[in-house]
């Protein structure tokens, strides 16, 4: 087949049986790309208002026929599945070469049913597939985990993994992959109560196109138009600081949620923070596979108390999370929350929420030290939320509260704290302030509307369009100064 | 030998992307593989992430190894070693390469490796960052690729 690899993976963990199924041409017609025959197979397959942490959901790693090709931003798989923290459509893309490397072994789809009953990891290897022991390997940390695996798959392989957030069935617990995160929605978790701890591939084949001739002719246009485009050199790009650098605009134009939705900027702080990161702590950038962007950033802080390995990102929303939203201004107590969030594997955006709606009910005293295990869970405290995200990853104390998710921690507090909880559907609202003036309230809709719940990004920022191009057309009208021009 | 061109990488300039491996393969054989590409991109974790491709530089111990006569043979213009229809697939020259730069195509039961694509680099026209050149010999005097990396 040329595009797609041709078949779909199905593996249930329970009666280990492993299957290689043929794609059906005419769902890949009518559902093109990964997510959208996952989400046939999960129409048709899941029976309705299964619990999402039980036997009967289904984890599907989902690719499209573009990736592991030349065309640019083309490293990408999503995580498909019912989401334990909205409890509908669960939906979270990663990068880091891992969608690729399936296509080359051969496959478009994995779906896992059913759940084991010990710990296991998914070794996949061209043809061959096996159900792997994964006692060893659990517990164990992110980088921890993947040492042990490189140990058993030569130093190409791809691995997608959780921490013990996902272990421990935090709802917003992440799928990590080469320092990327599937972020969003808790596919950690689905992972975690199947008790599969890893997913290895090691793929030798390659990805062929129907007319390769006029493929390259498109994707030498496409790298010219590219290499002029001022987001992919500067803000984005190798000579750029990658998403930290819309810290500072987004600041100006408050579009910043800050102390929890009180504000929407912080004098001015956003800038600082870009700066800091760019000059003080940026060590250098990368790329996904076959990548035009080299969006990866690598931080490090050398010594002192927030002391941090070299670590992926922070990204924007990261930023923004552990520092405006909560009132932090220390920089490398940002990066360290950063790394800390990677290597248990946990949505950054879901666990700075969380926190800080947990920091506004400490202030309005709906909470107090005894819930928090003596915590001071006040704006800023950086030193809390370090035990905090361990507990929240660790299920332990007031962080297994926590790990519910912000709208379930909201009903447990009761009173009026749902009415101040920010997600949509139980999903955490992105860092993007419809008060300000980067897309305004076009962030109303999208927030609104998004399939997955509280998301900025799928398909691709919505909000930008609206606001900027077709808001005309479309009869949507803003108040002044609220489009993006 | 005057005129001759190499492959060569700008140091801090590659981002580890492997896009040149799929360009590679891709006008090679038609196919997006990283296996069926003739330059290998390696990363070494220092203090940031450090990545350049390794490319073959005409050592000669494949030419040196390889029992057919003609199979193996270095083109005069281009100043680089080729593989002619003569290869049987034998795996000698495999087993030279220190590098891992020529390998065998199961497909076509022949070994393949960098030849400059007679003077038009692919890898080059699909480097988004300029991290890889094609240039006069004597401007590619610093050899700091072939480096041994523990698995």
């Amino acid at each position: 087949m040329n595009g797609y690899a041709g078949y779909l993976l199905r593996i249930n963990l329970a009666n280990r049986k492993i299957a290689r199924e043929h794609l059906n041409p005419k769902t890949a017609q009518m559902f093109l790309g990964g997510s959208g025959y996952a989400a046939k197979i999960l129409w048709d397959e899941l029976e309705p208002k299964i619990d999402p942490l039980g036997r009967g959901n289904k984890f599907i790693i989902a690719t499209g026929p573009l990736v592991g090709t030349l065309c640019p931003g083309t490293d990408s798989w999503v995580a498909c599945f019912k989401s334990p923290l909205t409890n509908c459509w669960g939906e979270s893309r990663s990068g880091g070469g891992f969608g690729p490397e399936l296509k080359r072994a051969g496959y478009d789809f994995v779906v896992l049913e059913d759940s084991s009953d010990e710990p296991v990891y998914i070794w996949i290897r061209d043809g061959e597939v096996e159900i792997r022991e994964a006692k060893h390997l659990w517990g164990k940390t992110i980088p921890e985990v993947e040492g042990e695996l490189r140990k058993e798959g030569d130093s190409e392989a791809r691995i997608a993994l959780i921490g013990p957030a996902g272990e421990n069935l935090v709802r917003f617990a992440s799928v990590m992959s080469n320092g990327r995160a599937a972020g969003r929605c808790g596919g950690g978790a689905v992972l975690g109560s199947k008790k599969v701890k890893a997913i290895m591939v090691q793929g030798h084949g390659g990805v062929s196109v129907a007319e390769p001739e006029a493929f390259l002719a498109t994707i030498s246009k496409a790298e010219k138009i590219q290499s002029k485009l001022e987001v992919c050199g500067t803000t984005q790009g190798s000579f750029g600081a990658g998403t930290m650098s819309y810290t500072g605009f987004f600041d100006a134009v408050g579009a910043i949620p800050t102390k929890y939705g009180a504000s929407n900027c912080w004098d001015g702080k956003g800038d600082e923070f870009y700066k800091q990161l760019r000059d003080k702590y940026l060590v250098g950038s990368g790329s996904c596979e076959g990548c035009t962007m080299s969006c990866t950033k690598y931080t490090k802080v050398k010594e002192g108390k927030w002391r941090t390995p070299l670590t992926h990102g922070p990204e924007y929303e990261t930023i923004a999370g552990f520092g405006h939203l909560m009132l932090n201004d220390n920089v490398e107590a940002i990066i360290h929350a950063s790394h800390l969030c990677d290597i248990y594997g946990m949505d950054t955006i879901s666990c700075a929420s969380v926190i800080a709606f947990a920091m506004e009910c400490y202030e309005k005293g709906w909470i107090n030290k005894k819930d928090t295990n003596g915590l001071e869970l006040t704006w800023g405290n950086m030193d809390s939320v370090k035990v905090l995200i361990e507990n929240i990853a660790k299920s332990k104390g007031f962080g297994n509260l926590l790990g519910e998710g912000t709208k379930r921690v909201a009903e447990k507090i009761g009173g009026e704290a749902p009415n101040i909880a920010l997600h949509v559907k139980g999903l955490d609202i992105p860092f993007h302030d419809p008060r300000g003036h980067y897309a305004g309230k076009a962030w109303h809709v999208q927030y609104a509307t998004a399939n997955r719940g509280g998301c900025h990004i799928h398909p691709q920022e919505p909000a930008l369009v609206m606001s900027a191009r077709y808001s005309k057309d479309l009869g949507i009208r803003f108040s002044e100064g609220s489009e993006l021009k | 030998m005057a005129g001759i061109k190499r492959l060569a990488v700008i140091p801090n300039k590659c981002k580890g992307c492997h896009r040149c491996e799929l360009a590679c393969s891709f006008r090679k054989f038609n196919t997006h593989s990283l296996y069926l590409a003739a330059l290998h991109v390696n990363s070494l974790n220092v203090d940031s992430i450090v990545s350049a491709p390794s490319i073959c530089i005409d050592c000669g111990r494949c030419i040196e190894a390889c029992p057919v006569a003609g199979a193996l043979h270095k083109d005069p213009e281009l100043g680089t070693i080729k593989v002619t229809n003569k290869c049987t697939g034998c795996g000698e020259c495999i087993s030279a390469c220190p590098f891992d730069l020529i390998r065998i195509n199961p497909d076509t039961k022949r070994a393949f490796k960098c030849d400059y694509c007679d003077g038009n680099p692919e890898c080059v026209k699909h480097c988004p960052y300029h991290a890889l050149v094609y240039v006069d010999e004597n401007r590619t005097n610093k050899l700091t690729l072939a480096t041994r990396v523990i698995p």
